[in-house]
């Protein structure tokens, strides 16, 4: 049975330029030792996904649709029983780490509320301590727990965090952009952290770094203006992408040209009729402008939203 | 235009992480170096090797402990709180974190414009207009005009952070990591745009970057920054040929590729990155790590070797304006 199940997730944001429609009919589902990428645009809504699927939106969001977390729906869960599942099953990896940590405790202080949180005595966590933070790469974690997250570098407070989301051991971890800014020493030891955390778990890996992606997923799903526009395994998108967008994308590569794609993404809250990337789109055709372009299925588990495709 | 003799920063800490130096903390230590109008100067260096340190001692928003930042010809290290309000306009910071640059509190719309009235008295249509056309110029839809950054996804709050550095139409930008949480599309459209403001208005860059790739694209120059000191700098080219200290050569081990180049004639190259039985392959990642000490090890000298901080170093041009520091005694005989 998948591990968790999105479907048709609609998530809009009241403003006053009118309703923004962040994410609109995502169907995904993930299995419980899956490794998604998910890829796409700034702002195509990536992190309102996961964070939605946490149920972490501000209250003015609207959510519709269903995230089935193991057959129950996580939109219809009450605030006690959410609070249970974050973290002890979801926990997710925020965008911003230093951001994620209280500037005023020392990391070793805050690793070990959270280990009291999951429920291990004082003493347990006393001893699990070291334990986690040596799992996350630290050599000496004695000095680490006494630092306070300031002195830490980027790259020392993304694995803090990563160790902060594994101390309930979770089922499913969402990474949003765990490798930004860090130089590539560190980006590559927070891959290989990631790849070995995750060997018993599902991991939704939000990124803009592909070369992680190739490294950590199996399968990639593309994301554009706020919805999916191709699903497919890791090798088949990368060897014989299928959307426009997703070559553009790999010809905007700095190894690959760096020609980006031309034109902007469409505003959310006035979407055009007919494929969302017609605008932009060098292989468009008249019907894009017009009809807006399902899902399709190319086989072998390689979806596409192009009419190219039909 | 920039000249930079000895500057050193050193921070002050009661406790450290780091046993070795307990009270002080080199950020930067003697770094010396000189940009053109116009010039694009990528740094680079793994995160702690005090970038953006460096970056915030020449905006003066830390003042270094020693040192001289020569500005077209004004000494900004002597400058003092009217006068360095008035040259900052100049000189502009562009942060890793674009939300610590925007006012929470502001709309995206509002910060263009009190940045705008900054450099000159301008009317209210004046300055909306003005500030939707910087907003067009960075490519960001007019919509967003009225949200304020919580609203906004990363890409959107940097490319608004830009938006503002460049109202003032600053001379030199100093740009950490712009790019981060940019995907590559709109990081190749921030990049290209940088590029022709460069050639427009003849914007003088320091480019901090953690991305070699993007580096070589976009620098005439390259400076390697490694534990607060510069370790080689040179020509772009010349340096990611013909690497010259240990530390840069460890730094610039080959990236990895993502697979072939996707083309109608495609399966001549295979993918670099096949998924072995594993699902994954991590392990190479390690195999590239192992690979990437290995050669600095053989040339380096015995520990404690060249990160040693009383070591006697300095920076030799070894050509052309190809600088790099050599402890004394240490020769490139190979
Ligand atoms: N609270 C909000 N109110 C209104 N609009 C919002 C809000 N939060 C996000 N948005 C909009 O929703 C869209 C999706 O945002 P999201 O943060 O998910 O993007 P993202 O894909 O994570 O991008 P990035 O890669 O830049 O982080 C954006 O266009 C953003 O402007
Ligand atoms: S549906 Fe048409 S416009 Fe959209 S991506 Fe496909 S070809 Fe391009
Ligand atoms: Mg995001």
């Amino acid at each position: 049975m998948e591990l968790i199940e999105i479907k048709s997730l609609k998530v809009t944001f009241p403003t006053e330029a009118g309703l923004v429609r962040a994410v609109d009919c995502v169907d995904l589902q993930l299995g419980a030792r899956e490794k998604l990428g998910l890829i796409g645009e700034t702002g195509s809504g990536k992190s309102v996904l996961a964070h939605a699927t946490l149920r972490l939106l501000q209250p003015d969001a609207l959510c519709e649709g269903e995230i089935l977390y193991q057959g129950r729906n996580l939109l219809d869960c009450t605030p006690t029983e959410l609070r249970r599942l974050r973290g002890r099953e979801l926990a997710l990896i925020p965008q911003n780490p230093s951001r994620a940590l209280n500037p005023l405790q020392t990391v070793g202080k805050q690793l070990f509320e959270t280990l009291r949180q999951a429920g291990y005595s004082r003493k347990e966590a006393a001893a699990k301590l070291p334990e986690l933070l040596r799992s996350v790469g630290a050599i000496d974690p004695d000095s680490w727990a006494k630092a306070y997250p300031h002195e830490c570098s980027g790259g020392m407070c993304e694995r803090i965090v990563i160790a902060l989301s594994l101390a309930f051991s979770p089922s499913l971890l969402l990474a949003d952009e765990p490798t930004k800014g860090l130089d590539s020493l560190n980006r590559a030891r927070i891959i290989t952290l990631l790849g070995e955390v995750t060997e018993n778990r599902a991991l939704l890996f939000i990124t803009h770094d592909l070369e992680a992606a190739a490294l950590l997923c199996t399968r990639l799903a593309l994301m554009y203006a706020g919805e999916l526009v191709e699903l497919g395994d890791k090798a088949a998108v990368f060897e014989n992408p299928l959307h426009p967008y997703t070559r553009g994308l790999l010809f905007a590569l700095p190894a690959r040209g760096m020609q980006p794609i031309p034109g902007r993404s469409p505003p959310l809250t006035a979407l055009p009729d007919g494929c969302r990337f017609h605008s932009r789109c060098p292989e468009a055709i008249a019907r894009c402008r017009s009809q807006h372009p399902p899902l399709f299925d190319t086989g072998n588990g390689h979806f596409c939203r192009c009419w190219l495709y039909v | 235009m920039l000249e930079v003799k000895d500057l050193t920063v050193c921070f002050w800490t009661g406790l450290s992480i780091d046993k070795n130096r307990k009270h002080s903390f080199w950020a930067v230590d003697r770094v010396s170096f000189s940009m053109k109008k116009g010039e694009a100067l990528g740094l680079v260096g793994e995160s702690g090797s005090g970038k953006t340190s460096l970056g915030l001692a020449l905006l003066q928003l830390i003042r270094p402990t020693s040192g001289s930042v020569r500005f077209c010809g004004t000494e900004l290290t002597a400058l003092d709180g009217r006068a360095l309000r008035e040259i900052r306009p100049r000189i502009q910071p562009l942060f890793q974190d674009p939300t610590s640059s925007l006012n929470p509190c502001m709309r995206i719309g509002a910060s263009l414009e009190e940045a705008l009235k900054l450099k000159a008295p301008l009317s209210k249509e004046e300055a909306r207009t003005r500030a939707l056309k910087l907003m067009e110029l960075v490519e960001l839809e007019p919509g967003l005009y009225s949200r304020y950054p919580f609203q906004l996804s990363g890409g959107q709050n940097q490319r608004s952070a830009l938006a503002r550095a460049l109202a003032l139409e600053p001379d030199l930008l100093v740009a950490d990591e712009p790019t981060s949480g940019l995907d590559v599309s709109v990081q190749a459209q921030v990049l290209g745009l940088l590029q022709k403001l460069r050639k427009k208005w003849g914007l003088t860059l320091l480019f901090i970057s953690h991305d070699l790739e993007v580096v070589k694209k976009m620098c005439d120059r390259v400076a390697v920054m490694h534990a607060g000191k510069l370790v080689e700098l040179g020509k772009t080219e010349e340096v990611f040929k013909n690497p010259k200290h240990p530390y840069t050569k460890s730094l610039l081990f080959p990236n990895l590729e993502v697979g072939p180049i996707p083309s109608k004639r495609n399966s001549s190259r295979a993918a670099t990155v096949t998924p072995d039985e594993k699902g994954f392959s991590v392990f190479s990642v390690l195999s590239f790590l192992k690979e990437k000490f290995k050669p600095c090890k053989k040339r380096m000298p015995p520990e404690p070797g060249w990160e040693n901080e009383n070591r006697n170093e300095e920076m030799v041009e070894i050509s052309r304006e190809h600088w790099v520091l050599i402890p004394s005694g240490f020769s490139f005989s190979d």
